[in-house]
Formats: C-alpha cells, structure tokens, sequence
C-alpha cells in the first residue's frame, strides 16, 4: 500500500499547469513560430519579461524550474527541519521563477503573495512518514514542521495502534491516544485528515486533503490485515475526521466526522448488539495482551453504561472466556469514548456546541501524563501555539477570533460635500427684491472657474455641483465680494452692501461696486 | 505563514455599490486661465458622468490640438490627446474597436473647422458613437491669437491685424447641410445648467452627437459671442418637449422660440439664418434624428463571432481554393 | 520532330484587350500546375482601360515563366511569344521583353492587308527581330479559327492555347479540364465551342510546327497554391488576426483591400475606407487603442501623408502595421512600376527620434507569415511596425507552398488587473504594459506630447531623456533577439550580394549560376531593416568587396559630375552607415524587376579583374 499512496500522490499531484505555459512563453512550445527563422523567439520572450536585475529570467536556470514545476517533492521522515525547510524554499524560489516570467507586473517575489488560485498551481512538498507505530518523540519534530511557516503536506503512516501496552499496565495515556489526527486539531490553520487507508471513499478524502490550499497533516492506519481498518472504526480506536479550515472557522462547520460508521451514536453495536469498543480491538489486533479473568468482574457492556461496582471484563462474542480489563486499559476506554464524544460535540452532532468540551478532555488527557517526554513535547507546543495567530492559550481554555469585528463593508469612502443650507442660497438667490442689501450669488450660472473661491476661500466655497456658493459673506473684506464680482467671467456675484462700516477705503470700493450693477 | 485572517471573509467592496461623484472622474489639476470656459465644460461632463454612473475605464476622450485639447488630463478616464485636427479618425477608430465603450471627442475651433474640416464632413456621415463636442472661441488661443475660421469681421488678430479678409464660416449652415447628420446642437459656457443638459441629451444619443459650446478666451478674444454672454439678446433658447431643457433659473437669460427638432428643413433654416451678428444665435436641440444607424452598428452589428480554429479552419478553405 | 529539354521557359500570349489572352495565359499555367510545375505569372495590362485595337497601346496579355523547380522570379528575357497582331509584337518589342533569339508565332492576317501601311508594317517589324536572331512562326490563325467559329476574335485565344500545348507537351485531358472550370457557369455552347478550338489549335501544331520543347515535372508533394503577394498579405493578415484594414485607395497596394472586402466579415473583420490617407491611419491607431487589432496600407505617397500618425504611434506606443506596397517614386512617381525607394523614408522620415521596427517581405510566401509576426512584434514591444513590399510582389501570381493555418492567432497582450499607469517603462527593454480601455481596470492618459509614466505631459530635460531612451530600448530589445542573417554559400569570397525585398529570388539565382561557374561569390537577403540583424560587419568582413542590389537610385560610376562623390542606394547607404565600410551597390530605377542575367553581369564585372563599367542599360 505504501508504494500505492505514493503513486496517488503523484497523480494527485500531477505536473503544474505552469509548466506548459512556462514553456510556452520562452518560445519552446512548437506553436510559437512567428518569425521563428529570424528571430530567437526564446530571447525575445525572456527579454519581455522585466525581473529584478539580481534574478532576472535571463539568469534563471530553467531546467530546475521545469524540475520543480513538474510534480510534487516527496520527503521521507521529520527530522532534520533545517533541510527540509531549505528543500521547501528551494523549490518555491524556483516555482516562483514562473510566476515571475508569466506575470511580471505582479513583481511577485515570495510564495506568501500568491492567491489560492496561483499557490495550487505549485506541485506541493510531501513530508511522507512510514511507521509501525507511533511513538511520542514523533510530536516534536512534527510541531517544529507544523509551525514552521512553509506549508506541507504531512503524511504519517502508522501500521498498528497502541501496540505497547506495557505489562504493568501503566498506559501512557497520549502515547496510545496518539491520535495525530486530534493533535493536528491544536494548530487550526492545517487541514487535518485522519483516516484508515483503503475504505471506501479514501481516495476521495486523500484528494481533498492533497489538492487544498491549505497545509494539511494526514494521518493514516494502514494495517498489514486488511480488515482492521474497517474494525478501527467501528471500535473508534481510530476515528475518521476531515478538518477543513477553509470551509468555516468554526468547529462544527470545518469538522467533519461523518465518514464514522454510526457517527450520532456514541458506540457502535455489532450485529449481536454487543458495543464495541478499543478493547475489542486491542484484542483484535493482538490478543496476547489479554490474560484470562481472575476474580469478580462485570460486562464490559453493563460497566459502559454507569455500573462501576467491579472491574470490566471483556467477552468476545459470547465465545465464553472473560478477558480481563486492566485498570489502565479501563482508563482508556473511557477517555476513548469520552474522546469520541468530545469529537461529536465539537462537530456539531449534538446539541451542545461549545467548545470547551472537547478543550476539557484534550485538557484532561495533558493532565494525566506523567511522560516526560510527552511533557516536553507539549510544552514546546504549548510554547508555539501561543504565537499562533487566531489561538490564545491561557489556563487551558483555547479561544478563537471567531466574534471579529466584521469591518462593516469598507467604510463610506466618499466623504459627502458638505450639503449647502438650501435655504440661505435660495433666499439669496430670490433676494433680488430686498434692495440689494445682503451679498448674493447666482450659483446656478457658476461656470466654476476658481476665480472667487481664489480670491476668498472664507467667502465663496464650491457646493457638491461644482457650483459657488456664499458660505459666509462677512469672512472677508468688502474688497474681497467686489473683487471676485468684477472678475466673475459668468457676473454672477452681487456684493450688496458693506456689512462693516469700518473697512478701510470703503468709498473706493462703493464707487466700483457701483458699476457693478 | 497564510494564516486565517478575517478580511479573507469580508466581501470584495462591491463596484455597483459605488458613488459616483464628481470627484470621482476629476484628473489633474485644470491649468486654463481664470475665466477660461473650459472649467465648466469639465464640470459639466463631470456631472454628466457622475449622473449616468459610467465607469471611467469605459470612457475614452479623444482630443486634438489646441487649449480645449488639454482636456483628456484633466478628466479620470481614458485619455487619448492626439495631433491636431485628427481627433475624429481616432475617435472613430476606438469607436470601431469596442462599441461598448463611450467616446468623447474634444476640439477647438481651429482643430474641427480648419485643419479637421474634412474628416468633420465624413465624420457626420459616417455617424460613429461619439459625443463631439467644439469649443468654439472663434480664435486660436494656444498657438496665441491667430484668425480660425468661425473669428468675425473686425477682430484683430496677429496672422490679420486689420481683421479678417474674409467672412467667418457659418459651421452650424455648413453641418445641417451635411448628409447623415443625426445630432446638432448649441449651448455656452456661460449657461452651465443648460451646457449640462446638452451634454447629457448629446450623452443618450446613439450616433454623432455634435454640440457646439461658445465660449470666448478671456486671454484672446474676451469679446467674443456679445463679451462672453453678457449681451443677452443676441442668443435664444430653442424650447421643445423633445428638445434640451432649459433650467428656469435661466429663463430670464435669453428669449425662447419653439423649434421641432425633428424637422430638418427648420433647422436648416434656422442654422442658415444664426450668424449671431445679425439674427439671434439658438441655443438648444436645432436636430436629432434617432432613427439613423450608427457606424459601429452598420459595420459591426451583424458581424459573427467564430472561435480562433473556427476562424482557422475556414481560412484553410479559402487557401484551398487558391490550390492547383 | 526533336523536341528540345528544357528546365523552364518564359512564355508571352499576347493580344488586343478584349481577346482572351490573359485568359489562355490563366488557363495554360493552371494546367501546367497540375502538372507539377512551378509559375511565377505577371499580367500584360494596357494602359488605358479602353484601348483601341491593334496599337501598341492596346497591348493585353500574360507572361508566364514556368520551370521544374520552384520558380523565384521573373526570369530573363522571353523565350517564346505567341501574338495575336504584330502591333502587340511591336508592343513586348519596345518594353524590352523579348530575348534576342525568341520564338514568335503570329497571326499573318494583317500581311497581306488591304492597306499597304498595315501590311508594310507587318512585315518591318517580323524583318526588324528576324535580323536580330528571332525565329518567326506566321500562321493563319484567323482562317483556321474562321472553320471552327464565326468570330474569330472570340476564339482565337483557345486555338492558341490548344497550339501552345502541343508546343509545350501540355496533358490535353487536363487542359480542357481547366478550361472547362475556367469557364464554368457560361452556356453549354461556349464551353463545347471552346474544347473544339483547343482540339483544333493542338491538332494544327502537331501537323505544321517541327519544334517543341518537353519539361519534367518536379516530385514534391505538398499542397501548393497560386496567389499574389497583395492576395497573401490580406490572408496574411486574416491568420494574424487583425481584424480592422482601414485604407484609402491607392495603386498598387488597393487590392490588398479588395481581397478582404470580399471574405474579411466572414471572420469578423471589416474594412474600413477612410476619406484620405490620414483618416485611414488616424482609424487604426484609434482602434488599436481601443484594443482591436488594426492595420494600414498604402504606397510611398501614402506613407507621405501618413508621417505625422506614424510619428504619433510611436510617441503614444500605440501598436501599429502598416503594410507599404512600394512604386515608382519619388512623388506620383510611376504608380504602376517596380521601385523599391521608400526603405529610408521609412525608417527616418518622421520627424523627431521615432523608431519603428522596418521589415520587407522578400517572398510571396513571406507577404502571408510576415503579417503575424509583424503584428505581435507591434504588441508585444508597442511599437510600429512597417512591412514593406512592391508592385513586383503584389501583382506576380506565383505557385508556392501552402501556409498550413490550424488556428488564428488572436492573444492580445495587455497588463495585469494591478496595473495601474499608461507607461510602466522597464528600464531594461523599455517595454511597458498596455492599458486597454474597458478590458484594464485603471484608466491611463495618452499624449503625443512628452509625457510621465502617468501619461501626463513633462517638459522637463530628463524626462524628456528618459522617454527617448524606453522608446530606443524597445527598438534595442527587439535587435538583441534578432538571428544572425543565412548567407547563401561560402562565408568568405570575393564578393557578397547584399538584397531585400522582392530581388531575392533574381540575386539568388544569379549567384547559384555564379557559383556554378566557379565564381567565389555568396549572397545574404535582409528581412529586418531596422533594426538591423547581428553581425553583419563580421559577416562584411569575410568577403573583399559587398554589392547591395536593389531597385531605386544611385548615381552612377563614372559619371564626371558625381563621381568623386556618388550618391549611393539606399540599403547601401543604410549599411554603410552601420558597418562603417565602403560598401557599393547595383541598383538602378528601370521600374522592372532585374532580371538574374543582369546581376550576373554585376557579379562577373565585379570579380573579373577587367575594369568596371557601366551596367547594361535597358
């Protein structure tokens, strides 16, 4: 199967629609002839394509491009970020030599500037990890590429689950709860995908996760018998959940469990009406992790549903033998449920929505380790986490911008002209009875040629017509209204009478003024 | 990192919703003197554009030479100053181009009269889609005081100090007589309502809407047209329901006399007899005929529009009929 | 009877207007297509439309060159004639046309006519070119046309034809085949009437002529057609999706137009006539503008009158073609004859620095390919384009490969939706992004006067600078993606030929029949004129001595007045400015196509250490 998802992702991930324009703008496409015997169709279309000088596209090496545009870079394991961080920027330096050849108006210099369109134009960089089991130390080197700030595709394989169950019986409650899937929940901006391989309606979900704009961590069981995969689910060893920040910012819209078998209900009953559970698959899976039990017990049934009096035991199918539950294993198996419940409520399948729920059994689950490799692990997510835009984490409550201010459409951007008292200039302009006392202006014949708002901005001010109007006779000077009346090209300006009495030269202006009429 | 950022979620500002206001369409700062026409020709567009919310990349004003010419700068849109006197072909040519783009085409009098005389004739008659409008200062005020065709006996100028030889041309005589002619009419600089309304009638009309804009030259010819407007009876409004609207605030400028604009003998009449030095010169609708195809409509309306191998594949056919 | 082998052949019919000779000529070179030979045809017209009979000026006719390989240009001096009245005869002797030793077949109506003036005539003229090596055939054309028809002059022309068939070991089944496509849609009667004559004119030749001549026909494959080069650059320009021809009218370079009057709306184009050559450009720059691809085409007076557009293309980068269909010059020149005098006028002859790209088609073939690139060079760089052609191009009708056309190309380049100014220059190329009204979202100002990247008007030293160093930039770009020219031949010699335009076919076979003759002489054809290919000095370099040979002035050597310092042609001129060498030229104004022998002529003065005289006057 490993060499069969490879191959999937290849096909997914087919080569950029790019390459072929790429090409096809540097003159190698057989259809770009014109004058192809007299001129150097690759030069001309090169030097049409300004870039910075350092990297222009004369320099680019176009090989690595055609390289990088033709299919995804497939990575194997997590350690060493350094490398693959240097392999991610190589190959988008080199895919955004592309960018910069096909649309150099966009003066594009960094994969962050593209859109979604043009970002899944770019063959993607899987991160591709194979395991037989997951380990914790996994969780480190997986946060450090989660929040590196390059967007991969994460894909972690595992062929069995919760293997080690340690005889004394001391579970490692996250160490076998490792459900990467819920882990990838922590960081909000990747599209997570958890899933059994095989099944119908993976390639489906696999597509969706590779072909995404967003970052996505795919987390996989991919057992050696072919059955178990299918049981996973049943069991919710390992649940099914597609987490798609692009569809919603919210749980229950971006979180997607119903490829579940019976995803409302909380257990799911095999046909003998048995609920089934991790410890059936535990058994399942590997059966020598069960010794016969010794004592006093109850149906694991009975003790699901409230009766704690005794210990769990397990009875496959009525066969007859009891298996006994250790007491970690019992743990287990509720914070299983309780986990697929959180799971419920986070996507919406029950009534209650909030959050805070599945936060508090996540919570819970940090509480109970006591691994101190584990410990570390989440302290340096923790450590990440908080810079992480959207997440705040502070006494264990994880908040979401969800209520932001929505910018109520863009703000008015056109401030309105101030309006004009309708009043005053109507007045002035029917005051042609009152024996030309008050200044007054025929607005509807300005020709808007700046002369008076020139001459005395405190005076005469444009309306939202473009038209002149008094905004205040007494801003300036006599002077000043027997100016702009002799220079108005239209002789729309009456100055009526001085308002002040004291101006000097007052005679001089009444004598022109006088002309005027 | 491209992390979720609410603005993602916000709607795009959302064109329709947009105001268009004057300020909208306004480009550089207008350098014409103080007291130049010009501004209220600019004002008045401005307004014609603001009411019938034209996105300004789909108007394209073409100018020739001259002060009118300078225009195109002063007008957020598409602006095209080109060379003197061929404003018309290129304005024809966009016209040709893309239909759906509105095209205003600017020119002085020396610009439509003189050196664009003939392609204004064929231009008449072709009747493309383009609001024409001439401002008429019956002077060439760039070039600074030489005669143009429309100057009246007795204005000095520097190419004839002693005034003209010859009588000026009458345009409005010389368009009505033009064969095509879908749309004439007159307004002034000084009646900025009336100048609007023109513009606007001119704006819904579909063909060649030609309006002649008086104005004078503060700098030039300051005399021009009764000084600028201020002999009030050597103009009169043409009044008809279909006609341009005069505003009541200038009733009292002019006095009025009804004319049909649709009859083309009267207009004929009318325009032979506006040499405004004798008879009063009409301001208003003096023709429309909405019944005449436009040029882009001739040429272009029946046209079809076949896919690139389409059209490469009856090339093909044509070649072959050229085969041995 | 020996018929003689031949390669091609140059064949006249020539007649009185209105008697069918152009339509034989049509009709034996379809034939000798199907055949599998190549043609390079030019028609005979008289010079006015309504000539009166039997004068020379009523001369009507075709010359068809015809030969098993690809025929290149008009060849030499006609080989056989076949006339119809000695005053057509005296007509072709008179241009010039006729090889010293040609083969005429005449009609001896008018030897024995009533009127002793005709008849004396008749017989000085056959007399005049059988002293001078000509072979005369007199037969009785009319009387044999009289058994078959009443009219002679209507059937003269098939019976002719039928003749030269059997003279040329046509196929008979296809020439009646042609024939009767020819004629197709006239009465039963005529074309019954008209397969009789053939039959009748073949029949005749077998029986009277002892000579004929038998040609191979060539073994290639390809789907050819036959067109001129004013039919190819309307094609031409259909492929490279323009889809406006604005134009006024003009020889030679009107039918161009008529070409795409007739199917340009079937592709959603149309032609626009303008009132005068300036409204015909104004037109397709406006409508470039507007973002519809538009193209012009005129002749030399017309590029006159155009000037002033052309310098506003260039200042506003507004794209733009405009084909020049190059005459006779200078002035109203000689409308109708071959002249190509207009290469610097094109290049400099606007005022001010503008540079605009200059090309010449040197083919038919290439007047069809040209156009596309000529128009996403103007695109692409927002530039103008020239593309020059000539009277020789546009009238000859020549069989050439058939351009295979899968897709017509239409992708017009335009900036990105961010783009917000009219001129955002590279500094580098000098190529800015074009805004196009009503497709970009910015709006943009253009000026013919010095402008920003704005658009808006500058008066200022380095603005002004500036704008000229973008516009030289483009020009710049577009010659660093030029190829090194093809030298057809050896890359050193004594001597090089340099040509453009429609000479190429004449220079190249002149120079093949050179080298034949052990000659150390190679030839090189330009297609971009300006700017210019790389190399070319290096190229230069390699030879003693380069000869441009092209059709328009130079003064002569030799000549007492100018000598000490001649005016030389133009694309001498042009190179010798760019090499900075002594480059000399074979160019004269005969308003004809020079004919291979004359350039090998040239090429043998040249290289042969005899002294250099004068080239053969015509």
């Amino acid at each position: 199967m490993k060499d069969e998802l490879l191959k999937l992702t290849q096909t997914i991930c087919a080569p950029s629609p790019l390459l072929s324009e790429v090409k096809a703008k540097l003159g190698m496409s057989e259809t770009l002839d014109f004058g192809a015997d007299q001129i150097d169709s690759k030069k001309l279309g090169l030097s049409l394509c300004p870039g910075e000088e350092a990297s222009g596209p004369m320099t680019a090496n176009w090989d690595d491009v055609f390289q990088a545009l033709s299919g995804p870079v497939v990575l194997r394991g997590l350690e060493d970020s350094d490398r693959i961080f240097h392999v991610y920027d190589t190959h988008m330096e080199l895919a955004i030599q592309a960018f910069r050849l096909l649309k150099p108006e966009s003066k594009v210099t960094s994969w962050t500037q593209l859109n979604n369109e043009d970002f899944l134009k770019i063959p993607p960089v899987v991160i591709y990890l194979q395991v037989q089991q997951l380990e914790p130390q996994i969780l480190a080197p997986l946060a450090e590429i989660m929040t590196g700030e390059r967007e991969f595709k994460v894909i972690v394989s595992q062929a069995n689950l919760h293997q080690n169950q340690p005889r004394e019986g001391r579970a490692l409650p996250l160490q076998n709860h490792l459900d990467l899937g819920f882990f990838g929940l922590f960081f909000r901006q990747w599209l997570v995908l958890q899933t059994p391989v095989g099944g119908k309606g993976f390639s489906i979900l696999f597509q969706k996760a590779m072909e995404s704009p967003r970052p996505a961590l795919i987390s996989l069981y991919d057992p050696s018998e072919a059955n178990l995969n299918q049981f996973a689910l049943e069991t919710r060893a390992f649940p099914s959940l597609l987490y798609d920040p692009e569809i919603a910012l919210d749980w229950e819209g971006s979180l997607d469990i119903s490829q579940n078998p019976s995803p409302t209900k909380s257990l799911v009953r095999s046909a003998k009406g048995e609920a089934l559970t991790l410890a059936h698959f535990l058994f399942k899976q590997n059966p020598d992790l069960f010794e016969p039990l010794v004592g006093n017990a109850v149906p694991l049934d009975t003790w699901l549903e409230g009766d704690r009096s005794l210990a769990p035991y397990l009875d496959i199918e009525g066969e007859g033998t009891k298996w006994a539950i250790p007491p970690s294993l019992q743990e287990q198996i509720i914070s299983q449920v309780q986990l697929w419940g959180d799971l419920q409520k986070m996507a919406g399948i029950t009534e209650t929505t909030k959050p805070q729920q599945g936060v508090e059994g996540l919570d819970e689950i940090i509480k109970r380790t006591n691994e101190k490799a584990v410990a570390e692990a989440m302290e340096r997510l923790s450590a990440k986490l908080l810079g992480i835009s959207g997440i705040a984490i502070g006494d264990g409550e994880i908040t979401l911008e969800t209520e932001a201010e929505t910018d109520s459409g863009a703000a008015s951007r056109h401030t309105q002209e101030p309006e004009e008292e309708p009043t005053t200039a109507e007045a002035k302009t029917t005051g042609k009875g009152l024996a030309n006392e008050e200044a007054w202006i025929e607005s509807p014949l300005c020709t808007a040629c700046d002369e008076c708002t020139g001459i005395n901005p405190k005076i005469f001010a444009y309306n939202g017509e473009k038209q002149a109007t008094l905004i205040n006779p007494a801003g300036g000077p006599f002077a000043d209204l027997v100016k702009a009346a002799e220079k108005c090209p239209a002789s729309i300006i009456h100055p009526g009478v001085p308002l002040n009495g004291k101006e000097k030269n007052l005679d001089k202006w009444l004598k022109r003024a006088a002309k005027l009429a | 990192m491209k992390g979720l950022h609410i603005d993602q979620f916000t709607p795009d500002y959302c064109p329709e919703d947009k105001n268009f206001t004057l300020a909208d369409y306004e480009g550089e700062q207008p350098r014409w003197c103080k007291g130049c026409g010009d501004f209220a020709i600019l004002t008045a567009l401005e307004k014609v554009l603001a009411t019938n919310k034209t996105p300004a990349n789909e108007l394209v004003c073409v100018s020739g030479i001259g002060c009118s010419s300078r225009f195109p700068y002063y007008l957020k849109t598409f602006g095209f100053h080109g060379v003197h006197g061929r404003a018309l072909p290129i304005s024809t040519g966009v016209n040709l181009a893309n239909p759906k783009l509105k095209v205003v085409t600017i020119m002085g009098d020396g610009d439509c009269f003189s050196i664009g005389l003939g392609h204004w004739i064929h231009a008449l008659r072709y009747n493309p889609n383009l609001l024409v409008l001439v401002f008429d200062n019956e002077i060439y005020g760039l070039t600074k005081k030489q005669t143009s065709p429309t100057t009246p006996l007795g204005t000095s100028t520097r190419t004839t100090p002693d005034g003209p030889y010859l009588p000026p041309l009458n345009p409005l005589k010389l368009i009505m007589g033009a064969t095509g002619v879908s749309f004439v009419a007159q307004a002034a600089t000084w009646m900025p309502a009336h100048l609007t309304a023109s513009i606007q009638k001119g704006f819904e009309h579909q063909g060649l809407s030609f309006i002649r804009v008086l104005q004078r030259c503060p700098m030039f010819s300051p005399q021009a047209f009764g000084d600028g407007g201020k002999q009030r009876e050597l103009f009169q409004f043409i009044t008809d329901p279909e006609g341009i609207r005069v505003d009541p605030s200038l009733a009292q400028v002019a006095g009025q006399i009804t004319h049909d604009p649709r009859d083309l003998r009267a207009a004929q009449e009318l325009a032979n007899s506006s040499d405004h030095s004798e008879n009063p010169s009409p301001l208003g609708l003096l023709f429309q005929d909405p019944s005449l195809a436009s040029y882009d409509q001739i040429r272009l309306g029946h046209l079809p529009s076949l896919s690139p191998k389409e059209k490469g594949a009856l090339l093909m056919k044509k070649l072959k009929s050229y085969g041995s | 009877m020996n018929r003689t082998e031949i390669s091609q052949h140059i064949l006249e019919i020539v007649s009185d207007a209105g008697e069918g000779a152009q339509k034989a000529g049509s009709i034996f070179a379809g034939c000798t297509a199907k055949m599998g030979n190549y043609l390079w045809t030019v028609e005979i017209i008289p010079s006015e439309i309504q000539p009166p009979p039997h004068t020379t000026r009523g001369s009507s006719g075709i010359r068809i060159r015809f030969g098993t390989d690809l025929v290149t240009n008009g060849g030499n001096l006609t080989d056989l004639i076949f006339v119809f009245n000695e005053m057509s005869l005296l007509a072709r002797i008179e241009a010039g046309s006729l090889s010293k030793d040609v083969i005429v077949l005449i009609d001896n109506h008018w030897a024995n006519d009533k009127n002793p003036e005709i008849a004396g005539q008749y017989h000085q003229i056959i007399e005049g070119l059988q002293a001078q090596g000509g072979t005369v055939f007199e037969l009785p054309l009319s009387e044999e046309v009289e058994r078959f028809t009443e009219d002679p002059k209507k059937g003269k022309n098939m019976f002719v034809l039928g003749a030269l068939a059997y003279i040329y070991q046509r196929d008979l089944e296809i020439m009646q085949e042609v024939a009767a496509t020819t004629f197709q849609g006239k009465p039963q009667e005529i074309l019954d009437i008209n397969q009789t004559l053939i039959q009748g004119g073949y029949d005749w030749a077998a029986a009277n002529l002892d000579f004929g001549f038998s040609l191979e026909a060539s073994t290639h494959t390809d789907p050819m057609i036959s067109m001129n080069g004013n039919q190819a650059l309307a094609y031409g320009a259909i492929a490279a999706g323009f889809e406006l021809c604005s134009m006024y009218p003009i020889t030679p370079a009107s039918s161009v137009s008529h070409t795409l009057a007739t199917c340009f709306e079937e592709f959603g184009g149309i032609v626009h006539q303008a009132e005068d050559e300036i409204a015909a450009i104004g037109v397709a720059v406006g409508a470039n503008f507007g973002g519809k691809a538009a193209f012009t085409v005129t002749s030399g007076p017309g590029m006159a009158l155009k000037t002033e557009f052309m310098g506003l293309a260039v200042m506003t980068e507004t794209p733009l073609v405009i084909i020049d269909v190059q005459r006779g010059g200078p002035s109203t020149g000689l409308p109708t004859k071959i002249e190509q005098g207009d290469l610097l006028s094109c290049i400099y002859g606007t005022p001010g620095d503008a540079p605009k790209v200059v090309m010449a088609a040197s083919s038919i073939a290439e007047c069809f390919s040209l156009m596309k690139t000529a128009r996403m060079i103007a695109e692409n760089l927002r530039m103008l384009v020239i593309l020059l052609s000539d009277s020789n191009l546009a009238t000859v009708v020549q069989l050439f490969k058939r351009p295979e056309v899968s897709e017509i190309h239409s992708s017009q380049p335009h900036a990105a939706s961010e783009e917000d100014l009219p001129y955002h220059w590279d500094q580098i190329t000098g190529v800015a992004p074009r805004l196009i009204p009503g497709v970009s979202k910015e709006v943009g100002m253009t000026s013919s006067l010095n402008h920003s990247q704005q658009g808006l008007v500058r008066y200022d030293a380095s603005s002004n600078e500036q704008t000229h160093q973008m516009r030289s930039h483009k020009l710049a770009t577009l010659r660093k993606s030029l190829k090194r020219p093809d030298v057809l031949g050896p890359e050193t010699g004594d001597l090089l030929l340099v040509g453009w335009g429609s000479t190429k076919g004449a220079i190249e076979e002149a120079v093949s029949l050179a080298q034949g003759k052990g000659i150390q002489v190679s030839a090189m054809h330009l297609t971009f004129l300006n700017p210019l290919p790389p190399e070319l000095t290096k190229i230069f370099l390699g030879f003693t001595k380069v000869v441009t040979v092209e059709i328009n002035f130079q003064d002569l050597p030799g000549d007492p007045i100018t000598d000490d310092e001649p005016r030389q042609s133009q694309l001498a001129t042009l190179l010798r400015a760019h090499c900075l060498l002594p480059i000399e030229s074979f160019a004269r104004v005969w308003g004809r196509a020079l004919m291979p022998k004359e350039i090998l002529g040239e090429i043998e003065r040249r290289t042969n250490p005899k002294e250099y005289t004068h080239g053969e006057e015509p």
